[in-house]
């Protein structure tokens, strides 16, 4: 019987630094782990002892590319310990800024670095000579998103606007409305590029997947809303660690989520869409029928399909909010520290971010834990590949390499955010 | 050209190591000679710098892992001109593309540069919560004399 091991030394198109490695003997998949070995980066650690008021700023460190993420969930698990209630306006202001999130994120992502595994080329410039339009299309979006962010958040990485109780200034309504004829350009290019993304060849696999994530009735959710399984879980986000629970595996620095009695599960577009797709507008539901994708995808690889319709929702949701922003409202409300616990879960790009503090009567946190998305899927990502690799194990070691790392791009893997991420090794005996 | 329309990015980041490289010239620099250059720290969507630098005199710095020159070179690369550089425009991450696809790319959509050099420091150590070695950081004095002699 043959046995191999497929080793991807270095993943490219990932984030951050991990390792795949693959053992079959035959036909048996013995062994799959997605290594991790970028560095502990300890941001749990550093956040003790330090005034609430730092650590927007402090946590929007953990990402280059979600920031605003890691801001929003800090936030707002510190107003939860203080008990504040945050203004209309200034709610709708946050939504704003995490379009501005999902939009740049999303179409780097899908356009440039999950594109070109469907078009059978290496790199963003290979797609250039497919479909010139749609790589400078892509290219104009993620700049209307970084401006979004750069307007609300003073810069469009790390962005310095953002703290608890609100923001330190807003913006005059004339900056907003700036970027109006470019979000209308913005909606119909996403129509465009949806339809083209839906015309690649998909791999024909779907999985039984466990997805978590928000679930509003009110809201396609960045912010608020309860956590929601489809396999029989609903819960307050305060209840996450009674169900959820960060494991230790040995061949990786990031700790791997699991659902506690279950085990993996998914996080991200494909789970929100799942959770929330009566809350998308009429004209993205409209758009995603004539595309042929209903209320649930289980179907990984189609997950760049959800994320383009997500951009657009994003952007209709900008337009929206930009056009009931009025000038003179407070940019944040008073905030007085006082001790307490304190839970938030948003809906990052590419998944659900829990944060849980615990902050003394000085406002110094006592007590931090930060779930990132890529720690919740890592495991999932793991069941993907195994099965992946079984129903593919006679490919050549080129396609089935090209394979794997196509079924971990699927899930947008931030490494750096859960210390986190990829090199492929495949060991056939 | 006065000086200052040449944009000097620096690229790096100041918790890796030697990775710091560029940020240390850019310091050094602007904080003597403020009118050399119009400087630009870049951290984070390399694809903004297509906007920074279309049409635009740039000069650019940035770290270098290579085994094959001693830790502290200073190298000097012309990307459009000189024909020995290979180019990996593959190797990046799901959150952002490397400076060679920028590059690559500001080519497709006209808007290069009018004109560019890019100047590397090689480093030996790139790890997080690392200062930068004694070697690059005597390569950073060298670099900053070369780059105000040639303004």
């Amino acid at each position: 019987m043959s046995k191999k091991t497929i080793k991807v030394g270095y993943l490219a198109r990932v984030e951050g630094e991990g390792s795949l490695y693959i053992k079959t003997n035959g036909e048996l998949v013995e062994d799959v782990k997605l290594k991790i070995f970028e560095p502990p980066r300890f941001f749990e650690g550093f956040l003790k002892s330090r005034s609430y008021e730092e650590a927007p700023d402090m946590t929007a460190r953990i990402c280059g590319i979600c920031p605003v993420a890691y801001q929003m969930s800090t936030v707002h698990a510190i107003e939860d310990a203080f008990g504040l209630e945050i203004p209309h306006h200034i709610s709708q202001l946050r939504r704003l800024i995490y379009c501005g999130e999902w939009i740049e994120s999303h179409t780097l992502h899908a356009l440039m670095l999950h594109a070109p595994d469907f078009m059978k080329v290496p790199d963003v410039l290979g797609l250039v000579k497919i479909n010139r339009k749609q790589v400078e299309a892509g290219l104009r979006l993620k700049k209307i998103g970084n401006k979004i962010i750069e307007v609300l958040g003073g810069r469009e990485i790390h962005p310095i606007n953002v703290k608890v109780g609100g923001f330190y200034r807003l913006p005059p309504k004339e900056h907003l409305s700036q970027l109006k004829s470019e979000l209308l350009w913005a909606k119909q290019a996403c129509i465009e590029l949806s339809e083209w993304i839906s015309s690649f060849q998909f791999p024909k696999q779907e999985f039984d997947y466990e997805f978590v994530s928000l679930k509003s009735s009110v809201e396609y959710p960045f912010n608020h809303g309860n956590i929601e399984s489809n396999k029989n879980l609903k819960i307050q986000v305060s209840e996450f660690e009674n169900h959820f629970e960060e494991v230790h595996v040995p061949h990786s620095t990031a700790l791997q989520s699991v659902r506690k009695g279950s085990g993996s599960y998914l996080t991200g577009p494909m789970a929100r869409w799942y959770h929330n797709f009566e809350e998308l507008y009429p004209e993205v539901k409209s758009l995603a029928k004539k595309l042929g994708i209903g209320n649930t995808c289980n179907n990984p690889y189609r997950s760049i399909q959800i994320r383009i319709l997500e951009v657009y929702q994003a952007f209709i949701e900008a337009d929206r909010i930009i056009d009931e922003y009025n000038d003179g409202l407070a940019a944040a409300i008073k905030v007085t520290p006082k001790s307490g616990e304190g839970f938030a879960a948003t809906e990052a790009p590419r998944g659900l971010l829990y944060h849980h503090f615990l902050i003394d009567e000085q406002g110094l946190i006592k007590y931090a834990k930060i779930v990132p998305p890529t720690s919740q899927n890592q495991r999932r990502i793991e069941d993907d590949l195994r099965e992946v690799v079984r129903l593919h194990i006679n490919d050549s070691e080129a396609a089935l390499t090209h394979r794997c790392e196509q079924t971990i791009r699927n899930y947008d893997p931030c490494i750096s955010c859960s210390t986190h991420f990829l090199k492929l090794n495949i060991d056939r005996r | 050209m006065p000086n200052s329309q040449v944009i000097l990015i620096c690229l790096g980041h100041e918790l890796r190591g030697d990775d710091s490289a560029a940020l240390i010239v850019l310091q050094r620099l602007k904080k003597k000679h403020p009118e050399l250059f119009s400087y630009y720290h870049h951290s984070g969507d390399i694809t903004s710098l297509m906007e920074v630098w279309k049409n635009k005199a740039v000069l650019i710095v940035d770290a270098v892992d290579s085994r094959q020159y001693e830790v502290g070179t200073i190298l000097f690369l012309d990307p459009y001109n000189d024909p020995s550089i290979t180019w990996d425009t593959k190797a990046s991450s799901s959150h952002a593309l490397s400076l060679d696809t920028a590059l690559k790319l500001s080519s497709e959509f006209d808007c290069k540069p009018s004109s560019i050099g890019i100047y590397g420091i090689v480093g030996k150590d790139f790890s997080i919560g690392q200062t930068p070695s004694p070697e690059v950081r005597n390569a950073c004095i060298e670099l900053e004399n070369i780059l105000i002699d040639k303004s």
